[in-house]
């Protein structure tokens, strides 16, 4: 990934506390217009309480600037409108649409009270259409399954139509096509400039993105492509060396792939 | 269905099922007109033609606005706390209105009538105490963030304020009849000012909450995501409470403690329909008016010219009701089940 592009979201020094535990530890971190980062970690590693203080989501210290301002400098609406967040384990009413649900994402782009525009309806359907939920849209959330559901939620997100995305989780309880069509996805994204972080379980899928950041015990323990020897050492390394190494060739590339040992 | 249409099924289905709890509600207050301690008069609308204006629509109107309070309270009360169980007593305010009418009576019966006690009255004592319970439990959990510690507060000062209420009633035997006739709760003193009242907060409450209902469709999908959506969720959630707490002290003040109408009418809408809070919100809001004005129908007319406590009818039918509903949903999600496995 080319060092030129402008930098969307950037962080200095972000420590958050939850309680007494310092859940991220001084982070630093720079995230670039139309990059997919993979942030990865064992359990505990303050990966979504990063997620959430780029996000604003939690207090934090330190300085998050998104589009090289800072969060005091946004209003709230516009900043929703640059930035979209895709929770884990969101919490769904039943009795919501696929389709109100998928509308909420066009929520910061709409004067309060205001009916939905036709460019509303009109986002909203191709969001949709691209997680294939657009045949269920009349369905309340309750009728879905996990997967099917956490595809709606990605439509909602999509909806946004934001430059930065965050998403913690966004393939838990998603089947393999629909994992590959979320890489389809985010290469889509990516491709129009936005810019992509995911917290991801799966390090296969991890090892797609174009950078991966490492974290253990709330600190950043690197950052760099999913090809570099030192980032599967840091994998390796976070991952109390259960790791299994295997090589192998993608469109006439070298890739890995890890397995547990 | 054109493409770019969004579906409109579910909102034509909701408009219908307005449009039938409008006429269920017509309905109970021509019927409430007519009821009188003899049953359902209809040859003698001439001569009862006082009786039914002064009397008996006030009382039928009055039990509508106060289940359209409660209804409307029950929803913002699920929707904020994202909890089925959630009703609009839950943040206290049931007991402290309690404890507020035990110590009028007591002022009433054992001090003699001071001029501002002549001016709040009972009913400004029992929308008094509802108030300042609520207070008490926001107090209690530092605000509205937390919304377990603020339940669980609410919990604390519900058995609390509860429990000082019978301690009053054993101390002063005197006041018994009265406080206990307020906690079974009824419509039968509900006059014209009341209806006034209880319209304009109605109306006031949910105009407010209709207002705010895109935040309870975005805490919906969790409170980060309603944050992330660029919506202010702290002062929201203050203003709904507000809303909440109005329009529960608002109902309690004027029929007493109404049971089941607060829980059972946001269920009742929501086994019937899909969609935004706008529309839950309001429909909430008729069902609950034609839940307590159907009972107190009943709670007239079942034993004529004996009148039953409409709170107790409520609880039996909204009781049984929601362990209706819960079979149905227990069924249905072990057909999910089976079906998916």
């Amino acid at each position: 990934m080319s060092h030129s592009l402008p930098t969307v979201l950037s962080a200095s020094h972000v420590s958050v506390m939850h309680g007494q535990h310092l859940a991220v530890n001084d982070v630093s971190l720079t995230l670039q217009s139309g990059e997919w980062v993979a942030l990865t970690g064992p359990n505990g590693a303050g990966k979504s309480s990063l997620l959430k203080a780029l996000a604003g989501l939690v207090p934090a210290q330190g300085q998050v600037c998104l589009m090289g301002k800072a969060w005091s400098a946004w209003s709230r609406q516009a900043r929703a409108q640059t930035l979209a967040w895709l929770g884990q384990s969101e919490a769904s009413q039943d009795e919501l649409t696929v389709y109100d649900v998928a509308m909420l994402g066009r929520l910061p782009h709409q004067s309060w009270l205001a009916s939905p525009s036709s460019q509303d309806h009109a986002v909203v359907e191709v969001a949709l259409k691209t997680v294939q939920a657009w045949d269920w849209r009349a369905r309340s959330l309750g009728q879905l399954s996990g997967g099917e559901r956490q595809r709606v939620l990605l439509a909602r997100a999509l909806a946004v139509q934001a430059k930065v995305y965050l998403m913690d989780e966004p393939l838990a309880g998603v089947d393999v096509p629909h994992q590959a069509d979320w890489l389809e996805w985010v290469k889509c994204l990516t491709e129009q400039g936005a810019a992509v972080v995911s917290v991801l379980h799966e390090l296969n899928l991890s090892l797609k993105a174009d950078q991966v950041w490492v974290m253990s015990d709330g600190r950043m323990v690197h950052a760099g492509s999913p090809l570099a020897t030192d980032t599967r050492q840091a994998m390796s390394k976070v991952f109390q060396n259960r790791l299994q190494w295997h090589e192998w060739q993608d469109e006439g590339q070298t890739r890995w792939m890890a397995l547990p040992k | 269905m054109n493409s770019n249409a969004p579906p409109t099924s579910h909102q034509s289905r909701n408009m219908g099922f307005a449009g039938l709890l409008l006429l269920g509600l017509i309905a109970v207050v021509l019927m409430g007109v007519q009821l009188g301690s003899e049953g359902l008069a209809w040859r003698s609308v001439q001569a009862d033609w006082t009786l039914m204006t002064d009397i008996r629509l006030p009382r039928t109107l009055g039990a509508c606005l106060a289940g359209a309070l409660l209804g409307l309270a029950g929803a913002l009360a699920q929707g904020l706390f994202r909890n089925p169980l959630a009703d609009p007593y839950l943040l206290g305010s049931a007991s402290g209105a309690s404890l507020g009418v035990a110590l009028g009576m007591v002022m009433l019966s054992h001090m003699g009538t001071s001029l501002w006690f002549v001016k709040v009255g009972i009913t400004g004592m029992a929308f008094l105490g509802a108030w300042a319970a609520v207070a008490l439990s926001l107090l209690l959990s530092w605000g509205v963030q937390h919304t377990l510690r603020l339940l669980l507060a609410g919990v604390v000062v519900g058995v609390v304020l509860g429990a000082l209420a019978s301690l009053l009633l054993i101390m002063y035997p005197s006041i018994q009849g009265s406080v206990q006739s307020f906690m079974l709760g009824s419509t039968a003193y509900v006059g014209w000012p009341a209806c006034l009242l209880m319209g304009l907060v109605l109306l006031l409450s949910w105009l407010l909450a209709v207002a705010a209902s895109p935040m309870l469709d975005g805490l919906a999908l969790g409170e980060s995501t309603a944050q992330s959506l660029g919506l202010p969720v702290r002062q929201l959630r203050w203003l709904l409470l507000a809303v909440l707490s109005l329009c529960t002290a608002a109902a309690v003040a004027q029929t007493g403690l109404i049971a089941f109408v607060g829980l059972a009418a946001p269920h009742l809408v929501r086994a019937r329909m899909k969609g935004v809070h706008r529309q839950s919100l309001s429909l909430s809001c008729l069902m609950g008016g034609l839940l307590l004005g159907g009972a107190d129908l009943l709670a007239r007319g079942l034993m004529a010219p004996i009148e039953l406590p409409v709170g107790v009818l409520t609880a039996i039918c909204g009781g049984g009701y929601l362990l209706y509903l819960m079979h149905g949903v227990t069924t249905s999600s072990r057909a999910y089940k089976g079906a998916g496995s």
